[in-house]
Protein backbone atom coordinates (compact mmCIF):
# COMPACT_ATOMS: atom_id res chain seq x y z
CA UNK A 1 0.00 0.00 0.00
CA UNK A 2 0.96 3.51 -0.87
CA UNK A 3 0.55 6.19 1.53
CA UNK A 4 1.11 9.80 3.08
CA UNK A 5 2.54 11.16 6.02
CA UNK A 6 1.21 15.14 5.91
CA UNK A 7 2.35 17.38 9.04
CA UNK A 8 -0.29 18.89 11.25
CA UNK A 9 -1.55 22.36 11.21
CA UNK A 10 -1.10 24.41 14.19
CA UNK A 11 0.75 21.97 16.14
CA UNK A 12 -1.33 18.80 15.91
CA UNK A 13 0.02 15.73 15.31
CA UNK A 14 1.26 14.64 11.66
CA UNK A 15 -1.39 12.50 9.71
CA UNK A 16 -1.06 9.38 7.42
CA UNK A 17 -3.57 9.33 4.03
CA UNK A 18 -4.22 6.33 1.66
CA UNK A 19 -2.41 7.43 -1.85
CA UNK A 20 -3.08 4.03 -3.40
CA UNK A 21 -4.59 0.50 -1.86
CA UNK A 22 -5.71 -1.82 -4.69
CA UNK A 23 -4.15 -3.39 -6.96
CA UNK A 24 -5.24 -1.83 -10.34
CA UNK A 25 -4.15 1.63 -8.08
CA UNK A 26 -0.86 0.26 -7.15
CA UNK A 27 0.04 -1.27 -10.68
CA UNK A 28 0.90 2.49 -11.57
CA UNK A 29 3.48 2.79 -9.00
CA UNK A 30 5.25 -0.07 -10.13
CA UNK A 31 8.76 2.04 -10.43
CA UNK A 32 8.80 2.66 -7.02
CA UNK A 33 10.16 -0.49 -5.43
CA UNK A 34 12.55 -1.22 -2.83
CA UNK A 35 16.23 -0.64 -3.37
CA UNK A 36 18.90 -3.31 -4.31
CA UNK A 37 21.24 -2.87 -1.84
CA UNK A 38 24.55 -4.79 -2.43
CA UNK A 39 26.75 -2.72 0.23
CA UNK A 40 25.65 -1.82 3.51
CA UNK A 41 27.67 0.16 5.95
CA UNK A 42 26.82 0.80 9.15
CA UNK A 43 26.16 4.42 10.03
CA UNK A 44 28.91 6.53 10.65
CA UNK A 45 28.76 10.46 9.25
CA UNK A 46 32.08 10.74 9.02
CA UNK A 47 32.59 8.02 6.35
CA UNK A 48 31.47 8.71 2.30
CA UNK A 49 29.65 6.73 0.66
CA UNK A 50 30.40 4.99 -2.47
CA UNK A 51 27.84 5.02 -5.31
CA UNK A 52 25.97 1.66 -4.39
CA UNK A 53 26.74 1.88 -0.45
CA UNK A 54 23.74 2.52 1.96
CA UNK A 55 23.92 3.51 5.76
CA UNK A 56 22.10 1.13 8.18
CA UNK A 57 21.14 1.77 11.65
CA UNK A 58 20.06 -1.30 13.82
CA UNK A 59 16.79 -0.55 15.80
CA UNK A 60 15.52 -1.54 19.04
CA UNK A 61 12.31 -3.24 19.03
CA UNK A 62 11.38 0.22 21.09
CA UNK A 63 13.12 2.16 18.55
CA UNK A 64 11.24 0.29 16.11
CA UNK A 65 7.92 1.03 17.74
CA UNK A 66 8.42 4.82 17.92
CA UNK A 67 9.74 5.38 14.75
CA UNK A 68 8.47 2.78 11.96
CA UNK A 69 5.21 1.45 13.57
CA UNK A 70 3.58 4.93 12.94
CA UNK A 71 4.12 4.13 9.43
CA UNK A 72 3.96 0.63 9.63
CA UNK A 73 0.91 0.02 11.48
CA UNK A 74 -1.04 1.59 8.90
CA UNK A 75 -1.65 -1.28 6.58
CA UNK A 76 -3.53 -2.87 9.14
CA UNK A 77 -5.91 -0.27 9.71
CA UNK A 78 -6.09 1.26 6.40
CA UNK A 79 -10.08 2.47 6.83
CA UNK A 80 -8.45 5.02 10.08
CA UNK A 81 -7.20 6.87 7.05
CA UNK A 82 -8.57 9.09 4.13
CA UNK A 83 -7.33 9.25 0.96
CA UNK A 84 -5.22 11.76 -0.20
CA UNK A 85 -7.35 15.39 -1.59
CA UNK A 86 -5.91 18.07 -3.06
CA UNK A 87 -5.91 20.48 -0.05
CA UNK A 88 -2.86 17.60 0.95
CA UNK A 89 -0.63 18.75 -1.84
CA UNK A 90 0.93 21.56 0.16
CA UNK A 91 1.46 19.57 3.50
CA UNK A 92 2.90 15.89 2.16
CA UNK A 93 6.15 15.44 3.69
CA UNK A 94 6.61 11.86 3.33
CA UNK A 95 5.38 9.47 0.33
CA UNK A 96 6.24 5.60 1.73
CA UNK A 97 5.27 2.09 0.32
CA UNK A 98 4.56 -0.60 2.87
CA UNK A 99 4.56 -4.30 1.70
CA UNK A 100 5.12 -6.91 4.00
CA UNK A 101 6.14 -5.76 6.63
CA UNK A 102 8.90 -3.67 4.88
CA UNK A 103 8.76 0.20 3.98
CA UNK A 104 10.53 2.64 1.76
CA UNK A 105 10.27 6.47 2.39
CA UNK A 106 10.98 9.08 0.33
CA UNK A 107 10.60 12.50 1.84
CA UNK A 108 8.67 15.70 0.05
CA UNK A 109 10.08 19.12 0.26
CA UNK A 110 9.17 21.85 -1.41
CA UNK A 111 11.51 21.01 -4.71
CA UNK A 112 9.46 18.09 -5.13
CA UNK A 113 6.06 20.35 -5.21
CA UNK A 114 5.10 22.15 -9.11
CA UNK A 115 3.28 25.02 -8.41
CA UNK A 116 1.45 26.56 -11.65
CA UNK A 117 4.43 25.60 -13.98
CA UNK A 118 3.70 26.10 -18.09
CA UNK A 119 5.38 23.39 -19.56
CA UNK A 120 6.41 22.58 -23.70
CA UNK A 121 5.39 19.26 -24.29
CA UNK A 122 6.68 18.21 -27.56
CA UNK A 123 5.62 15.90 -30.47
CA UNK A 124 7.06 14.37 -33.28
CA UNK A 125 4.26 15.48 -35.91
CA UNK A 126 2.04 17.79 -33.66
CA UNK A 127 3.12 21.38 -32.60
CA UNK A 128 4.43 21.99 -29.62
CA UNK A 129 1.80 21.89 -26.91
CA UNK A 130 1.98 23.94 -24.46
CA UNK A 131 1.10 22.10 -20.78
CA UNK A 132 -0.16 23.83 -17.27
CA UNK A 133 1.04 22.05 -14.29
CA UNK A 134 -0.40 23.37 -11.51
CA UNK A 135 -0.32 21.71 -8.08
CA UNK A 136 1.98 18.52 -8.64
CA UNK A 137 4.63 16.56 -6.46
CA UNK A 138 7.82 15.34 -8.95
CA UNK A 139 7.48 11.90 -7.65
CA UNK A 140 10.79 9.85 -9.75
CA UNK A 141 10.30 7.39 -6.94
CA UNK A 142 13.47 7.67 -5.65
CA UNK A 143 13.47 5.88 -2.20
CA UNK A 144 15.26 7.98 0.98
CA UNK A 145 14.88 5.53 3.17
CA UNK A 146 14.22 1.41 4.06
CA UNK A 147 13.02 -0.31 6.34
CA UNK A 148 14.05 -3.95 5.85
CA UNK A 149 11.09 -5.28 8.10
CA UNK A 150 13.71 -7.01 10.71
CA UNK A 151 14.64 -4.13 12.39
CA UNK A 152 17.30 -2.13 10.19
CA UNK A 153 17.18 0.52 8.21
CA UNK A 154 18.85 1.81 5.46
CA UNK A 155 19.68 5.34 4.31
CA UNK A 156 22.14 7.62 1.96
CA UNK A 157 21.60 10.84 3.51
CA UNK A 158 21.00 11.38 7.30
CA UNK A 159 19.50 14.82 6.71
CA UNK A 160 16.99 13.79 4.51
CA UNK A 161 15.34 11.21 6.81
CA UNK A 162 16.30 13.27 10.35
CA UNK A 163 12.43 14.99 10.52
CA UNK A 164 10.99 11.26 9.12
CA UNK A 165 12.08 8.99 12.19
CA UNK A 166 11.21 11.03 15.32
CA UNK A 167 14.40 9.82 17.71
CA UNK A 168 16.49 8.60 14.72
CA UNK A 169 19.03 11.64 16.07
CA UNK A 170 20.23 9.34 19.04
CA UNK A 171 22.66 7.70 15.95
CA UNK A 172 24.20 11.18 15.39
CA UNK A 173 24.31 12.03 19.08
CA UNK A 174 26.62 14.69 20.32
CA UNK A 175 28.52 14.99 23.54
CA UNK A 176 26.60 16.60 26.09
CA UNK A 177 28.60 19.42 28.16
CA UNK A 178 29.37 17.15 30.69
CA UNK A 179 30.88 14.66 28.63
CA UNK A 180 32.68 17.46 27.07
CA UNK A 181 33.90 17.59 30.61
CA UNK A 182 34.98 14.71 31.12
CA UNK A 183 36.77 13.73 28.08
CA UNK A 184 38.94 16.96 28.34
CA UNK A 185 39.58 16.17 31.80
CA UNK A 186 40.59 12.49 31.35
CA UNK A 187 43.83 11.45 33.05
CA UNK A 188 45.43 11.10 29.77
CA UNK A 189 45.08 14.67 28.89
CA UNK A 190 46.78 17.55 30.73
CA UNK A 191 44.26 20.08 30.42
CA UNK A 192 45.43 23.47 30.39
CA UNK A 193 41.78 25.05 29.62
CA UNK A 194 40.62 23.89 26.95
CA UNK A 195 36.93 26.08 27.04
CA UNK A 196 34.08 22.99 26.13
CA UNK A 197 32.25 25.87 24.52
CA UNK A 198 34.22 26.33 22.08
CA UNK A 199 34.21 22.60 20.92
CA UNK A 200 32.31 22.34 17.59
CA UNK A 201 29.00 20.03 16.06
CA UNK A 202 31.69 17.67 14.32
CA UNK A 203 34.14 17.41 17.40
CA UNK A 204 31.22 16.77 20.01
CA UNK A 205 29.68 14.03 18.34
CA UNK A 206 33.44 12.31 17.70
CA UNK A 207 33.21 12.89 21.40
CA UNK A 208 30.21 10.99 21.88
CA UNK A 209 31.70 8.37 19.62
CA UNK A 210 35.17 8.26 21.40
CA UNK A 211 32.73 7.81 24.90
CA UNK A 212 30.70 5.30 23.91
CA UNK A 213 33.28 3.27 21.78
CA UNK A 214 34.01 0.32 24.31
CA UNK A 215 36.72 -0.74 21.51
CA UNK A 216 38.34 2.54 22.46
CA UNK A 217 37.68 2.63 26.17
CA UNK A 218 39.45 5.63 26.86
CA UNK A 219 38.75 5.37 30.81
CA UNK A 220 40.75 2.55 30.60
CA UNK A 221 44.03 3.44 32.21
CA UNK A 222 45.88 0.38 31.17
CA UNK A 223 44.63 1.66 27.62
CA UNK A 224 46.51 4.82 28.30
CA UNK A 225 49.67 3.72 27.20
CA UNK A 226 48.78 2.59 23.68
CA UNK A 227 46.86 6.13 22.88
CA UNK A 228 50.08 7.93 24.18
CA UNK A 229 51.88 5.68 22.12
CA UNK A 230 49.89 5.77 19.05
CA UNK A 231 49.88 10.01 19.75
CA UNK A 232 54.06 10.01 20.15
CA UNK A 233 54.08 8.54 16.11
CA UNK A 234 52.40 11.27 15.36
CA UNK A 235 52.88 14.23 17.49
CA UNK A 236 55.48 15.98 15.77
CA UNK A 237 53.84 16.38 12.52
CA UNK A 238 50.56 17.28 14.53
CA UNK A 239 52.36 19.56 16.66
CA UNK A 240 51.27 17.96 20.25
CA UNK A 241 53.11 18.15 23.29
CA UNK A 242 53.32 15.10 25.45
CA UNK A 243 54.71 15.74 28.86
CA UNK A 244 55.19 12.85 31.62
CA UNK A 245 53.13 10.34 29.26
CA UNK A 246 50.39 13.21 28.98
CA UNK A 247 48.94 14.67 26.01
CA UNK A 248 48.94 18.13 26.57
CA UNK A 249 45.48 20.35 25.37
CA UNK A 250 45.75 23.96 25.27
CA UNK A 251 42.85 24.41 23.01
CA UNK A 252 40.14 22.98 20.68
CA UNK A 253 42.40 22.38 18.19
CA UNK A 254 44.71 19.86 20.32
CA UNK A 255 41.15 18.36 21.33
CA UNK A 256 40.18 17.62 17.23
CA UNK A 257 43.63 16.00 17.01
CA UNK A 258 43.42 13.48 19.98
CA UNK A 259 40.42 12.70 18.93
CA UNK A 260 41.56 11.55 15.25
CA UNK A 261 44.08 9.76 16.39
CA UNK A 262 41.06 8.10 18.61
CA UNK A 263 39.66 7.41 15.97
CA UNK A 264 42.53 6.13 14.18
CA UNK A 265 42.48 8.67 11.54
CA UNK A 266 46.45 8.64 11.47
CA UNK A 267 48.02 5.36 9.69
CA UNK A 268 51.45 5.08 7.88
CA UNK A 269 50.89 4.03 4.68
CA UNK A 270 52.24 0.32 3.68
CA UNK A 271 52.72 0.85 0.39
CA UNK A 272 54.48 4.49 0.28
CA UNK A 273 55.88 4.65 3.79
CA UNK A 274 54.32 8.16 4.14
CA UNK A 275 51.98 9.27 7.25
CA UNK A 276 48.58 9.55 5.73
CA UNK A 277 45.25 10.82 7.45
CA UNK A 278 41.60 9.29 6.34
CA UNK A 279 38.75 11.61 6.58
CA UNK A 280 37.12 8.51 8.13
CA UNK A 281 37.77 5.34 8.86
CA UNK A 282 36.01 1.77 9.93
CA UNK A 283 36.63 -1.47 10.37
CA UNK A 284 36.37 -4.08 7.54
CA UNK A 285 33.60 -5.37 6.97
CA UNK A 286 31.62 -3.12 9.06
CA UNK B 1 -15.65 8.36 -12.89
CA UNK B 2 -17.48 4.53 -12.25
CA UNK B 3 -16.79 4.95 -8.36
CA UNK B 4 -18.52 8.84 -8.66
CA UNK B 5 -21.01 7.38 -11.21
CA UNK B 6 -21.48 4.34 -8.09
CA UNK B 7 -21.79 6.65 -5.46
CA UNK B 8 -24.38 8.54 -6.95
CA UNK B 9 -26.55 5.05 -7.54
CA UNK B 10 -25.87 4.02 -4.28
CA UNK B 11 -27.58 7.08 -2.98
CA UNK B 12 -30.85 6.83 -5.18
CA UNK B 13 -31.02 3.83 -3.92
CA UNK B 14 -30.98 4.16 -0.46
CA UNK B 15 -33.22 6.99 -0.95
CA UNK B 16 -36.22 4.58 -3.17
CA UNK B 17 -37.94 3.94 0.06
CA UNK B 18 -38.74 7.73 0.31
CA UNK B 19 -39.26 7.27 -3.88
CA UNK B 20 -41.80 4.53 -3.45
CA UNK B 21 -43.77 6.49 -0.60
CA UNK B 22 -44.06 9.70 -2.92
CA UNK B 23 -44.93 7.67 -6.15
CA UNK B 24 -47.20 5.89 -4.13
CA UNK B 25 -49.12 9.23 -2.60
CA UNK B 26 -48.47 11.07 -5.36
CA UNK B 27 -48.19 9.49 -8.71
CA UNK B 28 -49.72 6.16 -8.08
CA UNK B 29 -52.66 7.26 -10.71
CA UNK B 30 -50.69 8.34 -13.79
CA UNK B 31 -48.70 5.08 -13.67
CA UNK B 32 -51.84 3.67 -13.98
CA UNK B 33 -52.00 4.70 -17.64
CA UNK B 34 -48.35 3.40 -18.06
CA UNK B 35 -47.86 -0.14 -20.63
CA UNK B 36 -45.14 -2.34 -19.60
CA UNK B 37 -43.50 -4.54 -22.12
CA UNK B 38 -46.62 -3.49 -24.61
CA UNK B 39 -48.66 -5.65 -22.05
CA UNK B 40 -52.31 -4.85 -19.86
CA UNK B 41 -51.75 -1.17 -18.50
CA UNK B 42 -50.84 -1.16 -14.71
CA UNK B 43 -54.19 -0.45 -13.22
CA UNK B 44 -54.16 -3.05 -10.41
CA UNK B 45 -52.78 -1.85 -7.50
CA UNK B 46 -51.28 -4.49 -5.92
CA UNK B 47 -49.34 -5.04 -9.29
CA UNK B 48 -48.20 -1.59 -9.48
CA UNK B 49 -47.22 -2.22 -6.31
CA UNK B 50 -45.35 -5.51 -6.81
CA UNK B 51 -43.40 -3.56 -10.13
CA UNK B 52 -42.27 -0.64 -7.54
CA UNK B 53 -41.05 -3.29 -5.36
CA UNK B 54 -39.52 -5.50 -8.13
CA UNK B 55 -37.83 -2.46 -9.83
CA UNK B 56 -36.45 -0.80 -6.38
CA UNK B 57 -35.07 -4.23 -5.55
CA UNK B 58 -33.11 -4.91 -8.79
CA UNK B 59 -32.01 -1.01 -8.50
CA UNK B 60 -30.29 -2.42 -4.81
CA UNK B 61 -29.53 -5.56 -6.39
CA UNK B 62 -27.62 -3.44 -9.47
CA UNK B 63 -26.08 -0.62 -7.12
CA UNK B 64 -24.54 -3.55 -5.02
CA UNK B 65 -22.76 -5.61 -7.97
CA UNK B 66 -21.53 -2.10 -9.08
CA UNK B 67 -20.04 -1.08 -5.73
CA UNK B 68 -17.80 -4.80 -5.61
CA UNK B 69 -16.89 -3.83 -8.86
CA UNK B 70 -15.85 -0.29 -8.94
CA UNK B 71 -14.76 -0.09 -5.03
CA UNK B 72 -12.01 -2.66 -4.51
CA UNK B 73 -11.33 -4.74 -1.07
CA UNK B 74 -8.22 -2.82 0.17
CA UNK B 75 -8.77 -1.57 3.38
CA UNK B 76 -8.46 -2.78 7.11
CA UNK B 77 -9.43 -2.06 10.82
CA UNK B 78 -8.78 -2.65 13.97
CA UNK B 79 -12.24 -2.63 15.62
CA UNK B 80 -12.41 -2.58 19.42
CA UNK B 81 -15.85 -1.98 19.53
CA UNK B 82 -19.14 -2.99 17.39
CA UNK B 83 -22.85 -2.93 18.06
CA UNK B 84 -25.95 -2.99 15.55
CA UNK B 85 -27.25 0.13 14.27
CA UNK B 86 -30.72 -0.56 12.49
CA UNK B 87 -32.57 0.02 15.55
CA UNK B 88 -31.54 3.67 14.74
CA UNK B 89 -31.32 4.25 11.22
CA UNK B 90 -34.66 2.73 10.40
CA UNK B 91 -36.69 5.53 12.37
CA UNK B 92 -35.06 7.48 10.40
CA UNK B 93 -36.03 6.48 7.29
CA UNK B 94 -39.35 5.52 8.84
CA UNK B 95 -39.52 9.57 8.96
CA UNK B 96 -38.72 10.07 5.69
CA UNK B 97 -41.68 7.49 4.58
CA UNK B 98 -43.94 9.30 6.89
CA UNK B 99 -42.92 12.80 5.45
CA UNK B 100 -42.97 11.38 1.73
CA UNK B 101 -46.73 9.99 2.29
CA UNK B 102 -47.44 13.21 3.63
CA UNK B 103 -46.92 15.15 0.46
CA UNK B 104 -49.68 14.60 -1.24
CA UNK B 105 -51.23 17.28 0.26
CA UNK B 106 -49.58 19.82 -1.99
CA UNK B 107 -49.42 20.52 -5.92
CA UNK B 108 -47.15 18.08 -7.24
CA UNK B 109 -44.51 20.42 -8.31
CA UNK B 110 -43.87 21.43 -4.75
CA UNK B 111 -43.94 18.09 -3.25
CA UNK B 112 -41.30 17.18 -5.99
CA UNK B 113 -39.32 20.03 -5.28
CA UNK B 114 -39.52 19.04 -1.40
CA UNK B 115 -38.84 15.17 -2.66
CA UNK B 116 -35.28 16.75 -4.81
CA UNK B 117 -34.34 19.05 -1.42
CA UNK B 118 -34.74 16.04 0.67
CA UNK B 119 -33.08 14.01 -1.81
CA UNK B 120 -29.83 16.28 -2.25
CA UNK B 121 -29.55 16.48 1.80
CA UNK B 122 -29.83 12.86 1.55
CA UNK B 123 -26.71 13.04 -0.60
CA UNK B 124 -24.63 15.49 1.09
CA UNK B 125 -25.89 13.15 4.71
CA UNK B 126 -24.40 10.56 2.49
CA UNK B 127 -20.60 11.77 2.85
CA UNK B 128 -20.33 10.18 6.23
CA UNK B 129 -23.24 8.23 6.46
CA UNK B 130 -24.47 5.18 4.16
CA UNK B 131 -27.88 3.26 5.26
CA UNK B 132 -29.70 1.32 2.62
CA UNK B 133 -33.04 -0.14 4.09
CA UNK B 134 -33.48 -2.62 0.79
CA UNK B 135 -30.01 -4.34 1.86
CA UNK B 136 -31.35 -5.53 5.07
CA UNK B 137 -33.89 -8.01 2.74
CA UNK B 138 -30.94 -9.56 1.18
CA UNK B 139 -28.80 -10.48 4.39
CA UNK B 140 -27.05 -7.51 5.32
CA UNK B 141 -26.41 -5.97 8.66
CA UNK B 142 -25.50 -2.61 9.42
CA UNK B 143 -22.88 -2.43 12.60
CA UNK B 144 -21.68 0.74 14.24
CA UNK B 145 -17.81 -0.04 15.00
CA UNK B 146 -15.09 1.72 16.39
CA UNK B 147 -11.38 1.40 15.45
CA UNK B 148 -8.53 1.46 17.92
CA UNK B 149 -7.70 4.91 16.79
CA UNK B 150 -11.38 6.10 18.73
CA UNK B 151 -13.17 6.50 15.34
CA UNK B 152 -16.37 5.66 14.56
CA UNK B 153 -18.09 3.94 11.58
CA UNK B 154 -20.59 2.10 9.49
CA UNK B 155 -19.69 -1.72 8.60
CA UNK B 156 -22.46 -3.32 6.27
CA UNK B 157 -21.56 -6.88 6.39
CA UNK B 158 -23.63 -10.04 6.23
CA UNK B 159 -21.99 -11.57 9.12
CA UNK B 160 -24.68 -11.67 11.74
CA UNK B 161 -23.83 -11.98 15.61
CA UNK B 162 -20.71 -9.69 15.20
CA UNK B 163 -18.98 -8.78 18.65
CA UNK B 164 -15.90 -7.97 20.30
CA UNK B 165 -12.36 -7.08 19.22
CA UNK B 166 -11.00 -8.13 15.67
CA UNK B 167 -9.58 -7.26 12.91
CA UNK B 168 -11.60 -6.10 10.00
CA UNK B 169 -10.34 -6.76 6.39
CA UNK B 170 -11.15 -7.19 2.23
CA UNK B 171 -13.43 -3.98 3.17
CA UNK B 172 -15.23 -1.75 0.45
CA UNK B 173 -14.88 2.05 0.75
CA UNK B 174 -17.87 3.28 0.36
CA UNK B 175 -17.27 6.69 1.45
CA UNK B 176 -14.31 7.64 4.42
CA UNK B 177 -17.07 6.42 7.14
CA UNK B 178 -18.72 3.14 5.36
CA UNK B 179 -17.17 0.23 4.47
CA UNK B 180 -19.17 -3.04 2.94
CA UNK B 181 -17.34 -6.23 4.13
CA UNK B 182 -16.37 -7.94 1.31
Amino acid sequence: MLFAKISGSNGAAAQHRIIASSKKSLQQFGFYHLPNIQQKVKFNPDRKLESDQWYYVELTTEQVESMLSPYLNNVSASGDLSKTVQSDYDVIETIYRVDDGKAIFTRITDSYRIRNKTLLKFHDTEQVEVVQEANSIEFSGDVHAYYDGAKKLYFRNFGKIRSMFPGIEEFYRKATQAEKLRFVNNVVFDNKGVDVDTIGQIDSRRIAIVLGDASIDIENVQKHPIIISAANRDADLLDLEIIENKITLNDKSDVTKVLKILLSRFYVSEITGQRMESYASSAIGS
Amino acid sequence: MAAIFTKILLSVSSFSGVLYFFVLANLDEKVKSVIIFGLAPLDNFAIRQVTYIIVFTLFALLTLALTRKNFDPEDTLQVIEIKPIESVAVPTYIGLFVIALGLNSIPLAISSVVVIVMFLFWVRLERIFYFNPIWLFFGYRFYEIKSDKENTYTLITKRDRLKGKQSLDSLRRINNYTFLEK
